[in-house]
């Protein structure tokens, strides 16, 4: 068989020694599959479904030892997920929109009760209108829900996160579940070079689930999970949920770290920042629309315009002091979302940059930047637009505080 | 862990103590017949007047024999209380420290002299023309529920409360290789613990309305990889169970998930102060099915879960009550043995609170409801049907829902549509039993 184009010249694809083409699906379902679950639950939701049926495949080709159940809806898909977890296994689960809020009780009690269960989500708009497009509406649903949330840029650090997620919720300083999301269709089904790791490089980097140490559901040792709590008991709860929450975040370099020296890829932490230490202005995203706002960047630079990006990898919690850092010194910032905020009218992370920015002396313009919705393009003349609008309020130029990309 | 609260598991003399008819000897007749010195008195006192019969109750702890100064008095290894004549000096020592009259003396032989329950035939009890003694099998019964209590003395529940008794008994049969699933509702208080402390001595998951036998999907799954017996099984009422968590239970039947689930029907969401569900029998008062001018209660019948659950491709699903506690037992015992799929439980559990009767009311309901064919107690395995407690001669539904403020709005013509709905339900289940008949009795426990 003859190499695909995107090798070099004699190459052959093999696990851990060429890339090979891979959409985001596909990515996702070799992360999981190298970190070899006990038990995959899940339910078919679009554009989550391909990585289902990958992960089937793997099963149906012996190359998957979990059990597998076809669970009648998402709220069994993550609750079965948890159950497994509970018991001492480690358990994978996947959905998008409508499954991902049609489970939120499920995905309360999960973050509540502590359970390390790993869930992408292949990012969707909500219903209705009804749409099965890309956005990210449907992870701002939940980003209250006590996740942690990891956002992704390319289909390579989608395979990677999945290992990363699982390192991070297992950590008995985080004990946490934690999503990994990526765009739906721009990722979900784009495909790209993709590097699958060996084996035993992820078996370095996560260990089998036996050897993790945390209370484990089963007769040896009775406990209740779930119980019932009123007053300073629950306020306990929650400060130490919070606790944990923020020994993730500052875990993460770390295990970044790690990551790098068992399988040789960098990742820059909760935020990545491009050419952004000498930049005039920073502008602030998640996800795929990253790669357009580097080129972006790029071309601005050549213009002489220093323009800088930070991309949000580690969405909750939120890396309100790296966002800081950044921010500092700059003179505007602007912020592009995929999905709104009711009711205030912004980009959800908007929200956020610019809670940070409160912080910043003197004040600067934070600028919210709506587009992309429903899986329209966010193309490069939009979000070069975007930069030039936050490079000119950053020099004192008046206008609104949103603007919604390609609709005025 | 030794078993229960009384160490002598043994069948037990019932008397119904003063409910003799006046100059009735039946009794001392034919232990005079079987042991020529009759160990029951009649008491026969026409001035009082009190008509009864004595003899020993055969106690756990037996005074008699702890008086005995030569060790002529002892238990047998079943619990019944022998006196060797042998070593006996008649001193009366027995006679005296027994309140209840169960020794006998023989002055002629100067030898004291007792019951010994005919070695468990007593021809008293066969001879008891009216009923009065009963020789009752207890000890099968309590050895189906030998295990001990592995829940909370303390729980939060009503006193008198069904679902309590229904969850504790059901252990009592379970054991303790198992990890308890509960959701919120009354019973829940058994297994969630409270704060920091647990209300049971089992491993106990407190799920959601909505993902009880989901959850449980999940740890069953991890039981089996890891080589564990250990059972999964849910005590969740009506509402989780008919209702908002319908899905998810149907789900977990119909992929043959080995849990065991036993809903507690108390018909209604009683925890949440008395609103209908699903499975409220129709003309139910409820705090959203009132009574006024323009509504007389629930208007539709239950949803019976446990034919919809046999129908689901269940291994084996069953109806209980507490009124018939051998059946009940017997019936876990089965749900547990059947490991090829999941196994439904229908506990009838009335809330008195909710279904307006006295506190001490729920057992007297619950055998009403079955003898009124309103609740008929049934199995299926696989798919095939057997009436457990035939009821031949049903009671008219109102000697059921007489006792039961919640129905005291309904009219005769009500009452005739409720009973007619009773028929209905017995005769589907005798239809089935007759189609597909579950053919042999499994074996008691």
């Amino acid at each position: 068989m003859a190499a695909p184009a995107y090798l070099p010249q004699g190459a052959q694809p093999a696990d851990g020694l060429a890339p090979r083409l891979l959409d985001g699906n596909k990515a996702a379902a070799y992360g999981v599959l190298l970190c070899r679950p006990d038990l995959i639950a899940a339910y078919p939701i679009t554009p989550q479904t391909p990585l289902l049926e990958q992960l089937y495949k793997f099963k149906a080709d012996g190359r998957l030892t979990a059990e597998t159940v076809e669970v009648e809806g998402e709220n069994s898909a993550l609750s079965a997920a948890l159950g497994v977890t509970v018991a001492g296994g480690r358990a994978f689960t996947a959905t998008s929109s409508m499954g991902l809020t049609f489970m939120y009780d499920a995905y309360l009690f999960a973050s509540g009760t502590r359970v390390p269960v790993v869930m992408v989500i292949a990012m969707r708009e909500q219903t209705a209108p009804t749409t099965v497009s890309c956005g990210q509406q449907d992870l701002m649903m939940v980003k209250e829900g006590g996740w942690v949330q990891l956002v992704c840029e390319s289909c390579q650090e989608i395979l990677d996160s999945i290992l990363v997620a699982y390192r991070l919720a297992e950590d008995p300083q985080v004990q946490l579940p934690v999503n990994v999301c990526y765009e739906g269709y721009y990722l979900s089904h784009l495909s790209e070079p993709v590097t699958v790791p060996a084996q035993e490089a992820v078996d370095r980097f996560l260990l089998p689930v036996r050897d993790k140490r945390r209370p484990v559901l089963g007769t040896e040792h009775p406990m209740t999970f779930g119980t019932y709590v009123v007053g300073e008991l629950y306020a306990e709860y929650r400060y130490k949920h919070c606790q944990a929450m923020e020994r993730a975040g500052g875990m993460l370099d770390a295990i970044d770290g790690e990551f790098r020296a068992a399988l040789g890829r960098p990742y820059g932490g909760a935020v990545e920042a491009y050419r952004a230490e000498d930049a005039e202005f920073l502008m602030v995203t998640m996800g795929s629309a990253a790669g357009t706002l580097k080129v972006v960047v790029d071309e601005l630079r050549k213009e002489g315009i220093a323009a800088g990006l930070a991309r949000v990898r580690m969405f909750r919690p939120l890396p309100a002091r790296e966002l800081l850092g950044l921010m500092r010194g700059k003179r505007a910032v602007g912020v592009v979302d995929r999905s709104v905020s009711f009711g205030w009218n912004r980009g959800h992370l908007f929200i956020d940059v610019k809670a940070v920015a409160q912080d910043l002396e003197p004040r600067i313009p934070v600028v919210s930047f709506i587009g992309g919705l429903a899986g329209t393009d966010l193309r490069r003349d939009l979000l070069a637009g975007a930069a030039r609008t936050t490079w000119e309020r950053g020099r004192g130029r008046a206008g609104a505080e949103v603007i919604w990309l390609g609709l005025e | 862990m030794t078993a229960g609260i009384n160490p002598v598991v043994r069948d037990t003399l019932a008397i119904a103590f003063g409910a003799c008819p006046p100059a009735c000897r039946e009794c001392v007749k034919a232990c005079e017949h079987q042991r020529s010195l009759a160990r029951i008195v009649a008491l026969d006192l026409p001035e009082a007047p009190f008509h009864g019969a004595v003899t020993c109750l055969q106690c756990s702890e037996p005074a008699c024999r702890d008086a005995c100064p030569t060790g002529a008095i002892a238990q047998d290894e079943k619990g019944v209380t022998r006196l060797d004549s042998g070593r006996c000096v008649g001193c009366g020592a027995c006679a005296i420290a027994c309140e209840w009259g169960g020794i006998n003396f023989d002055f002629a032989a100067a030898r004291a002299f007792k019951c010994d329950t005919c070695d468990g035939r007593p021809a008293c009890a066969a001879a008891c023309p009216t009923g009065v003694l009963r020789w009752v099998e207890s000890a099968a019964l309590m050895r189906q529920y030998r295990e001990p209590d592995l829940f909370t003395r303390g729980a939060s529940l009503c006193p008198g409360c069904v679902a309590e008794l229904g969850f504790r008994m059901a252990f009592r049969v379970i054991g303790e290789d198992a990890i308890v699933f509960a959701a919120p509702g009354c019973a829940c208080a058994l297994a969630n613990g409270f704060g920091d402390k647990a209300t049971t001595r089992l491993p106990a998951v407190m799920c959601l309305m909505t993902n009880g036998p989901s959850i449980m999907t999940g740890v069953a799954r991890r039981l089996r990889q890891i080589g564990k017996q250990t059972r999964c099984v849910a005590f969740i009422g009506d509402g989780a169970t008919a209702d908002v968590g319908f899905q998810p239970l149907s789900g977990a039947a119909e992929r043959g998930e080995p849990i065991v689930y036993i809903c507690y029907d108390n018909e209604g969401y009683m925890n949440t102060g008395v609103q209908r569900s699903a499975t409220t029998t129709a003309g139910a008062r409820t705090m959203t099915t009132p009574v006024g001018p323009h509504l007389k209660g629930k208007t539709q019948a239950p949803k019976e879960v446990p034919l919809l659950m046999a129908f689901h491709g269940a291994a084996y699903v069953a109806t209980a009550s507490i009124a018939y506690p051998e059946d009940f037992a017997a019936k876990l015992k089965r749900a547990l043995a059947s490991n090829d799929g999941l196994a439904y439980v229908h506990l009838y559990a009335p809330c008195y609170v909710g279904w307006e009767s006295p506190m001490d009311s729920v057992v007297e309901i619950s055998r009403r409801a079955v003898e009124t064919r309103m609740f008929p107690l049934w199995e299926a395995d696989h798919g095939r049907f057997r009436i457990t407690h035939p009821i031949a001669r049903p009671r008219p539904v109102g000697d059921f829902t007489r006792l039961l403020g919640r129905f005291r709005h309904l009219g005769p013509a009500e009452l005739d549509a409720l009973g007619r709905q009773a028929e209905d339900r017995y005769r589907r289940i005798e239809a089935l039993s007759a189609a597909m008949p579950l053919a042999e009795e499994h074996p008691r426990q």
